[in-house]
């Protein structure tokens, strides 16, 4: 197996779910029917055969055949249930000497705390990038050409395609955005930290020498 | 009536053979008894115990002869099956019933009433004899002129009324010392006197020195003591003055290395044997009898402290010990802050020498074992120095890769800290998984070692606060005790 050395290709894809709420006359247990996939990060969604062979959906042990090997696009599977829980995506690839890659989508049913519970859909989308280190020959010709055709409309659009949130790039920015928050909020932390710390062994210091002057004339009384 | 006869006849045959059968098993008991008999004394005639223990198969003849009670004289045993031991060879008796199994458990070996020994054979110890004999002492001065006895053994051969050697006079070993001439002293030893304190040595002192010291083997201490302190008679000049054992010392090493020194110039052969190497060991180890009067001083000074003084000095090294381990800890605790907040507080050298603090912090006890790298610059100034980089990228393996995995990947070994983590970062409104491009990922590594920077600051900080908090409550103690 011939691996390109010291290359590394990147491809976004998404993850996400879908989920719709069947009134409050449905049967319990079928309360929401979703749709969890695997689509690509374009805008709009290309096709990905030819990078992913098939997707095996591991979905929670309580549902009849839990293991969805769903080998044709759109990757998806769609189900009745009332429940949340983690899916995992595992993704084969073109070349199946390449190894598979888990992906955990965690299921949302139901919307934000705060929300009503209503008939809008609940869409959940994660994006990630499928890093090919060092891709064999074949899955990098694949991934050459599948960038090279451009984008590929889907054979079969999705169930859930409208509800899907495209490229997701204001997603990505607002993620940035909060980690260089938090980093500057930790920073200060630690300046305030340092502070305090400081003090603390100035007064430390100060009562040290204080101690002593008070122990030492007198000794023990 | 042929037939009653007949059969007269045979009655009487039967009851005949009834009186031959009972008088042969009458026959046949009295011959087993008197075989038991027999046996029973033969056996204690030859294992030499006593008749008791010979019945060694007792229990296998007791019932035997009981049952011969019960059948009376119309059921004759053999004799052989009787308590009469049997030869080696001869084949076990055969037996039934009870007797069979007690027979099986036992053997023929059942155990002994008394216990038997085997005749011990002991050996006689030659005897040793010891006599008064006459002995020579050749260690002593006296040699044969002294007449001693002593108890010798005597080897039994040769009775020899011979005098006997003393064996142990072959440890008088004597050291031989140096010894000066009449030239060499003249030459040039007359001139060697001590320092100014000690008072200066005359010609008979010397003598008297070396004589000593060849008589009591250079035991200086029984030298010293035996040195005469004052002039023997008063008016006269003093024969020798008042020596401590450092100056007798110090004057018989200076000598016999200037003995030595002289001899080695004018070629005179240097002494041999074990004189060789006490000269030797006299070379190469100069007397300080300067530095020998300050240390007996001080061992002195020391042997001579009061109790309450041992007790004084135990303590203050006590305090003095605690005090230096406090110090260190203080230190030890100011280095892993500095290294924590990317500081450096200059003070002094051999404590703050912190590693820059690009290291990634695998959980609270890998802190403080840190490889100590002097920095090049800043130093004694205090502004926040941090690196960006977190986490030196691991080259991944080959293959396809989801970039959220490095993300989901445990930043510390320790799960509560990593479950802090994880909530501080929900709490930051980052959640565990943003968006994974490279720069995010990087930088949410980034974050995540902060955050785990903070977590131990935090813990240090609170330590030394509430350390504040004891030390302002034990001075507030004293200061009511006080008032």
């Amino acid at each position: 197996m011939v691996r390109r050395r010291k290359e590394t290709i990147e491809k976004r894809i998404v993850h996400g779910s879908v989920s719709i709420w069947q009134g409050p006359n449905a049967e319990p247990r079928k309360s929401h029917r979703w749709t969890v996939y695997l689509r690509s990060a374009g805008d709009p969604v290309e096709d990905l055969s030819p990078v992913v062979s098939r997707v095996e959906f591991l979905l929670h042990e309580t549902f009849e055949s839990p293991v969805r090997q769903v080998t044709e696009p759109p990757f998806e599977v769609t189900e009745y249930g009332w429940g949340e829980f983690e899916v995992v995506l595992r993704v084969y690839f073109a070349d199946s000497t390449e190894r598979s890659v888990d992906l955990y989508h965690p299921l949302r049913l139901f919307p934000p705390p705060g929300v009503e519970q209503s008939e809008q859909p609940v869409v959940s989308e994660h994006v990630d990038v499928l890093m090919f280190v060092e891709p064999t020959e074949k899955m990098y010709r694949a991934l050459m050409e599948h960038a090279a055709s451009g984008p590929r409309a889907m054979a079969r659009p999705s169930v859930v395609a409208p509800y899907m949130g495209g490229e997701l790039r204001e997603v990505e920015e607002e993620d940035r955005r909060r980690v260089m928050e938090a980093r500057a909020q930790i920073r200060q932390q630690m300046t305030e930290l340092q502070k305090r710390y400081e003090q603390a062994v100035q007064a430390e210091e100060m009562l040290r020498g204080r101690l002593l002057a008070r122990s030492k004339p007198g000794g023990t009384a | 009536m042929a037939q009653g006869s007949d059969s007269q006849s045979s009655r009487a045959g039967s009851a005949d053979q009834k009186v031959r059968s009972a008088t042969a098993s009458l026959l046949a008991v009295v011959q087993g008894e008197r075989d038991e008999i027999s046996a029973t004394t033969r056996d204690s005639a030859s294992k030499g115990v006593p008749k008791m223990a010979a019945r060694d198969t007792g229990l296998t003849a007791f019932p035997l002869r009981r049952e011969r009670a019960a059948t009376g004289s119309t059921a004759p045993l053999p004799a052989s099956t009787a308590a009469a031991p049997r030869a080696p060879n001869q084949p076990p008796p055969k037996l039934t019933g009870l007797q069979r199994e007690v027979y099986q458990l036992t053997g023929s070996t059942a155990p002994p009433l008394m216990p038997e020994f085997p005749g011990v054979e002991r050996k006689r110890a030659p005897r040793i004899r010891y006599r008064i004999r006459p002995v020579v002492n050749a260690a002593h001065p006296a040699g044969a002129a002294l007449s001693l006895r002593h108890w010798t053994r005597v080897s039994g051969l040769a009775p020899d009324t011979d005098a006997a050697e003393y064996p142990f006079a072959r440890f008088n070993k004597r050291l031989r010392t140096l010894m000066y001439t009449e030239e060499e002293y003249a030459r040039c030893l007359a001139r060697v006197q001590p320092d100014a304190p000690s008072e200066p040595w005359s010609r008979d002192e010397t003598d008297l020195l070396f004589r000593l010291c060849e008589r009591f083997d250079l035991d200086f201490v029984v030298i010293a003591d035996r040195w005469p302190d004052r002039p023997a008679s008063a008016g006269t000049a003093p024969a020798a003055r008042s020596r401590t054992v450092n100056e007798l010392k110090d004057r018989y090493y200076t000598l016999v290395r200037r003995i030595m020194e002289y001899r080695a110039k004018t070629g005179a052969p240097p002494p041999r044997g074990p004189l060789q190497k006490h000269c030797q060991a006299i070379l190469a180890n100069a007397y300080d009898v300067e530095y020998e009067n300050r240390r007996k001083a001080q061992l002195e000074r020391q042997y001579r402290r009061s109790n309450a003084e041992v007790r004084e000095e135990e303590q203050v090294s006590r305090q003095a010990q605690e005090i230096l381990l406090e110090r260190k800890r203080r230190d030890r605790e100011r280095v892993r802050m500095e290294r924590l907040l990317g500081v450096h507080w200059g003070e002094d050298e051999e404590a703050t020498a912190p590693a820059p603090p690009a290291e990634p912090l695998e959980g609270e006890a890998a802190a403080p074992e840190r490889s100590r790298r002097p920095r090049p610059a800043g130093r004694g100034d205090s502004v926040p120095v941090r690196s960006e980089s977190m986490r030196r990228p691991k080259p991944l393996t080959p293959g396809p890769t989801a970039r959220s995995s490095l993300m989901l990947a445990p930043i510390t070994q320790s799960q509560r800290l990593q479950r802090r983590v994880d909530q501080l970062l929900d709490e930051l409104g980052v959640g565990i998984r943003p968006t994974p491009t490279a720069d995010i990922c990087e930088q949410f590594d980034a974050l995540r070692g902060d955050i785990l920077r903070l977590l131990e600051t935090q813990r240090l900080v609170r330590r030394k606060e509430e350390e504040v908090r004891q030390l302002q409550s034990r001075l507030e103690g004293l200061e009511r005790a006080r008032s």
